[in-house]
């Protein structure tokens, strides 16, 4: 048990606050969650072990369906299983959401900082940047939160990633995590919180935090989470939801598993190389790659800030002959914002094709499926054998930057020399 | 003979159960698709009581519980890993599934086809005539007592978890990171595994995992 006065990860406080008593590290706890989120593919098996324990939901205010991994279905057994979310969803009275990648539309429409979700994904984390915790777990799990509101969970220990300094033109957040991902490797942080602060969070927006957390699984965090700040802040008005919010943090004192320190200004493009996460070199080591494929996407990189990077790369420019350059904005309301500034008519004439809003491509069940002999540069998490098709296919993870340099090219290219500042 | 079908690091879901293939409720059919991709002949040759054997961070990547349903369909007695990702795990946890750690050295020398056997509270590789001792944390230890979490929840309330859990162990496995919860971390339990008088009985292949 935690005293009171004893110095506090930012993870622990959120813990113990729900869980109703203080908590240290490394204890077990049953904790109550603000939020449940299930999408098209785990709630499909939240259902049966739901009704194992339970009726009704505890409170379908706070249960988040979202149809994204495969919408509009793109086969008979995909359609199949929404149909069945679908009566379960009208029977607990949860509307089914389908504007887009759930961790984008949680973040855009209802975190909330110091608050708990538990997600049937494991991309949870991406939440992370609003100042939740915002914890990935498996469908039995959404099926227990479901009907109990509650969660068991061990209290995680804090790896702490101070980021300082500026980034240079042309290098992103992306290239930021990629880059903690190679120091880390796969399995760095497993079961720990990854925490970020310093001077370039400070300046990072909470779309560019959200790519940091979002990749946190990917190192096999259990949640990453920036501190509540006034980006956050603006963030939430710019939302139209803003309602004042404590700036928790870890107490100054807080013991760290681990605190790792980033001058970003030295941080180059960063590309993850097939098929692991940390096989991470400059891009100017694979330049020259020749690709297929570009997909400008997920929930880790196509937010409009996103589609606003690639643009500054490719206005003006030709995308290479014979190469698919994919976009699937996050969320509709990505997509509308895109379509409001001109940026899909812009995109759509230089021959890119634009998906509705959703997981799209990433993680190969429609909308630019790979065969054996492509090689796609993605910005989106996962570049796992066979994670987007055949597995045979190449993908490289590059920011939506390194993206569209590449795709104007048709190999792996440095998005420095096209950059403009 | 219960034999190790042998895995190298880093083995994901994705390559488990591959996002083209699990879009299904059937349990039997999930079992058909394990590593469908990725080493076809498993589902095929994989019989009730055997042993998966991995490298470091098994289960990373997706949070996909079908890659637990499918190796838990083909009836594995359990895994054996040197190490898990934790959604992985967790979701082993919640359905009553042996997920073992088990030292490097001993990994490394099980190689594919090997007869393996949980015998007197350890993991012994007959074949190279290696041994481990077998830990379950608590945790995982109640929940296999009830067959997963949804049947204790059926009798129990789930605050209720938090006393019968013991200190420390519960997502993170025993001996693995160098977090405070390794602190309390399971001496290598005595007793036999599994709770089912058959779980050292190859001949009767029922309930495993």
């Amino acid at each position: 048990m935690a005293s009171r006065t004893s110095p506090q990860t930012l993870a622990q406080k959120i813990l113990s606050a729900h869980a109703g008593r203080p908590l240290s590290v490394g204890d077990l706890a049953v904790v109550r969650v603000d939020y449940v989120l299930a999408h098209d593919t785990t709630c499909a098996w939240a259902i049966e072990p739901f009704h194992q324990i339970a009726k009704k939901v505890f409170d379908p205010k706070k249960i988040h369906i979202f149809f994204d991994h495969a919408y509009p279905a793109p086969s008979v057994q995909a359609a199949q299983l929404q149909t069945k979310i679908r009566k379960f969803a009208q029977e607990q009275g949860i509307p089914i959401i389908t504007d887009g990648v759930c961790h984008q539309v949680m973040s855009e429409r209802f975190l909330y900082p110091n608050t708990l979700l538990a997600g049937a994904d494991s991309h949870t984390p991406t939440g992370g940047g609003t100042g939740a915790l915002c914890m990935g777990f498996g469908s039995t799990d959404a099926a227990v939160a479901m009907a109990t509101g509650k969660i068991w969970t061990r209290v995680p220990g804090t790896i702490r990633i101070n980021l300082e300094g500026k980034l240079p033109g042309g290098v992103y957040p992306k290239d930021v995590i990629l880059s903690i991902a190679k120091d880390l490797s796969a399995e760095g942080a497993n079961y720990k919180v990854v925490e970020f602060g310093g001077s370039a969070i400070a300046q990072f927006d909470v779309p560019s935090r959200m790519t940091l957390t979002n990749m946190c699984a990917e190192i096999g965090a259990k949640t990453g989470i920036v501190p509540a700040d006034r980006r956050t802040e603006e963030y939430l008005r710019r939302q139209g939801r803003y309602r004042p919010f404590e700036r928790t943090a870890s107490d100054p004192n807080a013991e760290f598993e681990q605190t790792l320190t980033y001058d970003v200004s030295k941080i180059e493009p960063t590309v993850a190389c097939p098929p692991d996460i940390d096989r991470d070199v400059p891009v100017s080591a694979v330049a020259g790659t020749p690709i297929t494929q570009v997909f400008l996407g997920s929930c880790t990189n196509c937010r409009i800030e996103d589609l606003e990077v690639a643009y500054n790369i490719l206005k003006g420019r030709k995308i290479a002959k014979n190469l698919k350059f994919i976009i699937t904005p996050a969320s509709r309301q990505v997509f509308e914002q895109a379509l409001e500034r001109g940026l899909l008519a812009e995109f759509s004439r230089m021959g890119a094709i634009i998906t509705s809003p959703g997981c799209g491509a990433c993680l190969g069940r429609h909308m630019g499926v790979l065969d054996d002999d492509d090689v796609c540069v993605s910005t989106s998490n996962r570049n796992f054998t066979g994670r987007m098709g055949s597995p045979k296919a190449k993908i490289y993870l590059a920011s939506p930057a390194t993206a569209a340099a590449s795709a104007i090219e048709g190999k792996l290219a440095d998005p420095r020399k096209y950059f403009r500042a | 003979m219960a034999r190790a079908w042998k895995f190298a690091d880093s083995v994901n879901t994705d390559l488990i159960t591959p996002g083209r293939y699990n879009m299904t409720l059937d349990m039997a059919e999930l079992g058909r698709i394990a590593f469908i991709e990725h080493r076809p002949e498993y589902a095929k040759g994989v019989r009730s009581g055997d042993f998966l054997v991995a490298g470091r961070n098994f289960g990373c990547g997706s949070s996909r519980e079908t890659a637990v349903y499918a190796l838990k369909a083909n009836g594995l007695m359990a895994i054996v890993a040197k190490s898990y990702a934790r959604i992985f795990y967790r979701n082993c946890i919640n359905n009553g599934v042996m997920a073992l750690v088990a030292p490097a050295a001993f990994v490394d020398s099980v190689q594919d086809g090997d007869e393996m056997a949980i015998e007197n509270g350890r993991l012994v590789n007959k074949t190279r005539r290696t041994s481990a001792p077998v830990s379950i944390p608590p945790l995982m230890q109640k929940l296999r007592e009830f067959g997963g979490i949804l049947n204790f929840l059926k009798s129990h309330k789930i605050e209720e978890l938090e006393s019968s859990a013991g200190s420390g162990e519960s997502e993170l496995p025993a001996g693995v990171g160098n977090g405070p919860a390794t602190k309390n971390g399971q001496t290598p339990a005595s007793a036999s595994p599994g709770r089912k008088p058959s779980a050292t009985k190859p001949s009767s292949r029922k309930r495993r995992l």
